[in-house]
């Protein structure tokens, strides 16, 4: 089954190949898969590609990291308190359509360009599913695993580190995961528009220069690092949530 | 330190005061207008089974609930060796029916156990040799690397009720533990219950909707009667023991005990 999905991109790069060939095709647009395959392994060659991956991935982390450890305690305090959800659901409300590249002025003004500015656009994007899943996974901890915490006198600490944090931790990672797609989006979206830094800024600059082998290139690549970091936190994942039968039986 | 070693360091107490692990007098319930228990008094002694029995609506987990400090009386009180029950102690504990959801998925069966030594602050290192013991006593040497959910339904609820063992407790509150298992399963927890229950001298409060089992595990039963519960009947259970699933079945005294509590259970349920 594994091979199968091999087959349909094979059949475009021939494809894809094939057609470039003709003098009617856009080549100044399209390019093909021999420069492309070319333009991609010239840029990791020369180290530029793996600084702009860098770059790319410490705002990202950055940025998603600051969003848990802000979200998830805030998720958890309203989660917890129907009385600290009422008095933050109208803010909450209020920012959370907020589109994230609307924060990118205000972020520029607060840090200038660079990375800070960077890591606090995605933060704030990747706030939002962070907590509105903490929010729910804290409401869905079963009432009887409280009970068991009363009976054994844990005192407040220790049931948020022994009950709360991990019965909720299998749908934390869900929010994660989630907020880990956002923020990889959003770091290239900044860095597309105003920020000189990153595979978002690698992509405007080749584009600028009529580089359509080293756009495409550059698409391929995030689109395979996106796929790695999947695939490292589902394999994070197995193993942490090895107790459940039912983990890994959905992928 | 062993459970049994514990409980030698503290015969039985002469005096009648002594020997009551938990009161509760002149109790009531109410949730809104609705009453749902009224005028309880209630001993249990040190030592002795006592099983609460009633048709549903009668109330008898909450009041079960009401001596493990869970909920607290709208009218009256429990006391715990004198001492006014106001929340839930490492010294009594609570067995509940749903042992799926009472026990930590994410620990494994060592890890659920030693939930009430950390509670407690044993020491790290002598935390694994007592669960191994508890695990033994219930029968699932072998299993402590195991993860709940990859045992039975028996096999779990017997790690719950090592893991109330764990704590030491001067009495178990169990709410139809052996409600949800199997006819088979059932027989032999209830057996395995009582072999610990004597080994150690336990004080159980054993709350179950099956007569028979009430009988079968009980030095005494209460009867409630419903709406709003209270204590309609006390009946002292004279089975010699130790008691076995065919012969105390069969024993005249049972199936008299037997006709008495279920014509007054089904009188109690018409009302």
């Amino acid at each position: 089954m594994r091979a199968l999905g091999v087959v349909p991109p094979v059949l475009f790069l021939v494809a894809w190949q094939l057609c470039s060939w003709s003098p009617a095709f856009p080549i100044q647009t399209f390019s093909n898969p021999a420069e492309v395959v070319n333009a991609l392994l010239q840029s990791i060659w020369d180290g530029t590609l793996l600084r702009a991956t860098a770059q790319t991935f410490q705002t990202t982390f950055c940025g998603l990291g600051l969003a848990i450890v802000l979200g998830v305690p805030f998720g958890f305090l309203v989660g917890s308190l129907p009385r600290a959800n009422r008095a933050a659901v109208g803010v909450v409300e209020i920012l959370r359509p907020v589109p994230a590249v609307a924060v990118i002025p205000l972020a520029l003004l607060m840090f200038g360009f660079g990375s800070s500015m960077e890591s606090a656009v995605v933060a704030f994007a990747a706030f939002w599913p962070v907590m509105v899943i903490a929010r729910a996974a804290a409401r869905a901890v079963d009432e009887r695993l409280i009970e068991v915490a009363r009976a054994l006198e844990f005192n407040t600490l220790e049931r948020f580190v022994k009950f709360l944090f991990p019965a909720a931790l299998r749908q934390l990672f869900v929010g994660f995961r989630l907020g880990l797609g956002v923020a990889l989006v959003v770091a290239v979206t900044v860095e597309v528009a105003v920020n000189p830094q990153g595979l978002g800024y690698s992509m405007t600059s080749a584009q600028a220069a009529l580089r359509p082998d080293q756009v495409i290139a550059l698409l391929v690549w995030i689109g395979l690092v996106g796929w790695t970091v999947n695939a490292v936190v589902a394999l994070a994942e197995m193993r942490l949530f090895r107790w459940d039968p039912l983990s890994g039986a959905h992928r | 330190m062993t459970l049994a070693t514990i409980r030698l360091q503290f015969p039985p107490a002469q005096d009648s005061s002594g020997s009551i692990q938990l009161k509760v007098s002149k109790a009531g319930l109410s949730i809104g207008a609705k009453r749902i228990l009224q005028d309880i008094d209630l001993e249990v002694r040190k030592g002795e089974v006592l099983c609460l029995i009633g048709p549903s609506g009668s109330g008898k987990t909450s009041l079960l609930r009401m001596m493990g400090g869970f909920i607290s009386a709208s009218e009256g009180m429990v006391l715990a060796q004198g001492r006014k029950v106001v929340a839930p102690s490492r010294r009594i504990a609570f067995v509940f029916q749903d042992y799926g959801r009472a026990l930590l998925p994410w620990r494994t069966v060592r890890g659920n156990i030693e939930l009430p030594l950390e509670a407690r602050g044993t020491p790290r290192a002598e935390r694994a040799a007592i669960s191994e013991r508890l695990l033994d006593q219930v029968g699932l040497a072998n299993t402590s690397n195991v993860y709940p959910r990859q045992l039975s339904g028996g096999m779990q609820q017997r790690v719950q009720i090592a893991r109330t063992l764990a704590q030491s407790p001067d009495v178990l509150l169990m709410d139809e533990p052996f409600g949800a298992l199997d006819a088979m399963t059932r027989e032999a927890l209830q057996d395995e219950l009582l072999k610990l229950a004597a080994i150690q001298n336990m004080t159980i409060v054993f709350v179950t909707h099956d007569l028979e089992e009430a009988i079968y595990l009980g030095d005494r039963v209460v009867a409630l009667g419903a709406n709003p519960g209270r204590i309609a009947a006390v009946v002292d259970v004279d089975l010699p023991r130790p008691r076995n699933q065919l012969t105390t079945r069969e024993d005249t005294r049972f199936l008299a005990l037997r006709h008495r509590l279920r014509a007054f259970l089904t009188e109690e349920g018409r009302k």
